[in-house]
């Protein structure tokens, strides 16, 4: 009985992930030492098209106008 | 959706940075993230793969502040003209996300924050050329 409400439970949370209204957060809390990595990794990051500055570069050039940062899964 | 709000916010004052980040692991990669980016042809539109998911986490530990909810994603975060990054990723002036609840994201919602952020003449002609 257990097994078969938690393989539905299971069931329905594929489902949701599958329909795009899964959860939006998950993971572990980041180490300060990390920390310092993800910051450095997150403003280098470069155009896929390999044009153009950084993230941090492109999004400060582009103060002066509106700026959507949009943050996705690919599949 | 996405695509339909670009269309109709046709302004040059706008840029868009698509950040695409491996969340489902057998599937996600950089190969997979250049199949997607040809969903959103908007030369607006710059990508960037994001490996390591930097950007999720950094913005997971902002936005969602209580413990272990650190990496975040299906995030649509609108910046008004202004707002720069110093040492941090800057918090957006509003966002959405693809969930339920307050902020969930709304095609309408997300182009009418946009709207209200463009410079008042480049909103005007968008209202003109309706």
């Amino acid at each position: 009985m257990k097994r078969s409400i938690l393989s539905f439970v299971a069931a329905l949370w594929a489902m949701a992930l599958v329909l795009g209204c899964g959860p939006t957060t998950q993971g572990e809390e980041v180490a300060p030492e990390h920390q310092d990595l993800l910051l450095a990794k997150a403003e280098s990051l470069t155009p896929q098209s390999g044009q153009g500055g950084s993230l941090k570069t492109a999004f400060n050039d582009a103060a002066d106008k509106v700026r959507l940062m949009l943050l996705l899964s690919p599949t | 959706m996405l695509d339909d709000v670009l269309n109709q916010v046709d302004s040059e004052e706008l840029s868009v940075f698509a950040v695409w980040m491996p969340c489902l692991p057998k599937t996600d990669n950089a190969e997979a993230a250049l199949s997607a980016a040809s969903l959103l042809p908007d030369s607006r539109v710059v990508h960037y793969w994001d490996d390591e998911k930097s950007v999720g986490t950094l913005y997971g530990k902002s936005l969602f502040p209580p413990p272990g909810k650190t990496f975040a994603w299906d995030l649509y975060l609108v910046y008004a003209p202004g707002v720069e990054w110093h040492t941090q990723p800057p918090m957006p002036t509003e966002w959405w996300m693809s969930a339920t609840g307050a902020r969930a994201l709304d095609g309408e919602k997300l182009r009418e924050s946009v709207l209200d952020l463009l410079p008042e003449s480049a909103a005007v002609e968008l209202a003109l050329s309706d």
